[in-house]
């Protein structure tokens, strides 16, 4: 069955050749996107998925949106400490001015953390905030694709403040903007927000007591998952579900036109499989042949796409979204190699009903 | 001793609107071993149903055929497939070979569906190529053939699993006169040599002298020459 699929294939180089090209490009493109996909989420919601926090504490009109909540929360912290299990999260959008091109603002979050907690990832380059006072802050790397690198300063025209960078965080970021960790401390003392505030309270572990007491005392909000914060992150469901859909569509149109090409070729060998079949081979042995040829061409143009949606994160430029996720890349590829054996059974059906006795009489 | 084929009173009809047309009409006849014969007549007579019906593609209305003793009417669809690839050769009109295999491989191909075991079908398909004079052109591809060599490749690959008998559609319909006759000449010479049954469908008349005997299709049924 392999020799004899193997030996077509191998006949008709241009023709396999033609329909083992379109599948790579298709792949690739669904790989690709999905790279996207999952890059583009990644910039939108990687400081949420990679929080430790399990519940947030957000107000109860806020449609679970962080942006959209928030507390004063002195007294607070005076009835309850922190110490019992919470901490406030702040996301405050920062314009920064790097090294005097004016121009050029990057847009950042800005979390004040108090860098002994689980809210603060720590650093994979430089120095760390827990030894730092000061107005030192640990960026996400994504900002070195802007030219930012260590001790670089950065400059905040709102507040008048002029910030180093210390050390490199890795996965934070947050609505498209990498997230700039500072000390609770700093953030305070330099008065950039005159009063104590949050956008949303977190939790570590659940603790009803803890979760209930806060309820109680902060009577406007209610406690949410993890999972439904991050589906409310605006963008993120709808960036997701449109990509989704052409990935979607992007597998069915590869089915069908594996599936045209495959009952055109097939068709072709209407006679031939008659020949076959009047000589004694079976249907089991034909359908074999041509579905170990499908499964050939997928596994060799779906090989080759991976290798090259692989080569694509060498290739594209630093600071494009561009996620190369293993178990995805399976898990799509999988998909298309399923959907490829699925049109490629249109044809089976042909083969199966050729009735040997054409083979009978030639032309007559 | 059983006889490589016996045909019993095999009856064909096809439905043509509301009536039944009688195609093949009580025909009975057997062959022996080394015998080759020929079955002549206009086309439309029947003779490639028979030869259907006799080859276990096409199911008889009545009456039975025997290969080696195999009743064709009892067996199953994959009944009929195996007893096809172990009992049978075909030759057709046109040599019918798959494009993308060269000859040896053609004859490599029916061996390996027959589960013949590897060198086993490289010793019968050197030999049997070699028996039709294609011996240096065993890795040729068909596009790479003449009409001549293309039908040469097919009588060897009927013979590739030494079946009961062989069955030639209109061997020569493709070929000139001159290739027309080494053609015959090489089917009688290798039924001889391996003292197989076999049955020639034609409408040319000068093929007959090579064989043993000759059959008519006259009024749906089958009359022997003298």
């Amino acid at each position: 069955m392999f020799h004899l699929a193997i030996k077509d294939m191998r006949f008709s180089k241009v023709k396999y050749g033609l329909i083992a090209f379109i599948l790579f490009l298709i792949a690739s493109l669904v790989l690709i996107v999905s790279g996207l996909a999952s890059g583009l989420s990644a910039q939108n919601i990687a400081m949420l998925t990679e929080s430790e926090a399990t519940s947030f504490f957000v107000r109860s009109d806020s449609e679970n949106q962080l942006d959209q909540s928030g507390f004063l929360i002195e007294d607070l912290i005076e009835e309850i400490p922190t110490e019992q299990g919470w901490q406030p999260l702040v996301t405050h959008p920062v314009r920064f001015i790097h090294d005097g091109y004016v121009n050029e603002k990057l847009g950042v979050t800005m979390v004040p953390v108090n860098a002994d907690t689980l809210l603060y990832p720590g650093t994979i380059e430089g120095e760390d905030l827990i030894n730092s006072s000061g107005l030192n802050i640990v960026v996400d790397q994504t900002m070195k694709s802007d030219g930012v690198e260590l001790n670089d300063t950065l400059y905040d025209e709102e507040t008048d403040l002029t910030f180093t960078v210390i050390g490199f965080t890795e996965n934070q970021t947050y609505r498209h903007t990498p997230v700039v960790y500072v000390t609770e401390e700093a953030f305070y003392a330099e008065e950039i927000s005159p009063n104590r505030v949050a956008n949303g309270l977190v939790v570590f572990e659940d603790n009803t007591t803890l979760q209930d007491d806060i309820s109680n005392f902060l009577d406007e909000g209610e406690w949410v998952d993890k999972a439904e914060v991050i589906d409310a992150v605006p963008g993120h469901s709808s960036e997701q579900m449109s990509l989704n859909m052409m990935i979607f569509f992007l597998i069915v149109i590869s089915a069908f036109v594996l599936a045209a090409f495959f009952y055109i070729i097939t068709i072709q060998k209407l006679k031939q499989f008659g020949i076959l079949k009047a000589i004694g081979a079976k249907n089991t042995f034909l359908v074999g042949t041509t579905l170990m040829q499908v499964v050939i061409l997928a596994v060799f143009s779906l090989s080759l796409s991976v290798l090259f949606t692989y080569s694509m994160t060498f290739i594209l430029p630093e600071g494009m979204p561009f996620d190369f996720n293993l178990i995805t890349i399976m898990i799509y590829s999988l998909l298309m190699f399923a959907v490829s054996l699925l049109g490629a059974l249109l044809s089976s059906r042909r083969i199966v009903k050729v009735d040997p006795q054409q083979a009978m009489g030639g032309t007559e | 001793m059983t006889l490589p084929l016996e045909v019993k009173k095999l009856s064909k009809r096809f439905k043509d609107g509301e009536n039944y047309i009688d195609i093949l009409k009580d025909i009975s006849f057997s062959l022996n071993q080394g015998e080759f014969v020929a079955i002549v007549g206009p086309s439309g007579s029947g003779k490639s149903t028979l030869l259907s019906i006799i080859g276990a593609l096409l199911t008889s209305d009545d009456g039975d055929v025997l290969i080696n003793g195999h009743a064709v009417s009892k067996l199953s669809e994959k009944g009929r497939s195996d007893l096809r690839l172990s009992q049978m050769g075909f030759i057709f009109q046109s040599a019918e070979l798959l494009p993308y295999l060269h000859a040896f491989d053609q004859l490599d191909l029916v061996a390996k569906l027959h589960q013949v075991d590897k060198t086993e079908r490289k010793k019968r398909a050197k030999e049997l190529l070699s028996d039709v004079g294609l011996g240096s052109r065993i890795k040729h591809y068909p596009h790479q053939l003449s009409g001549g060599e293309k039908q040469r490749v097919a009588i060897a690959r009927a013979f590739m699993n030494d079946p009961a008998l062989i069955l030639a559609d209109e061997p020569t319909a493709s070929l000139d006169e001159e290739r027309s006759h080494e053609i015959v000449s090489l089917i009688k010479q290798e039924v001889k040599a391996k003292n197989k049954a076999a049955i020639m469908v034609t409408h040319d008349e000068s093929m007959l002298s090579y064989c043993d005997r000759v059959f008519r299709m006259k009024n749906h049924t089958l009359i022997e020459d003298n």
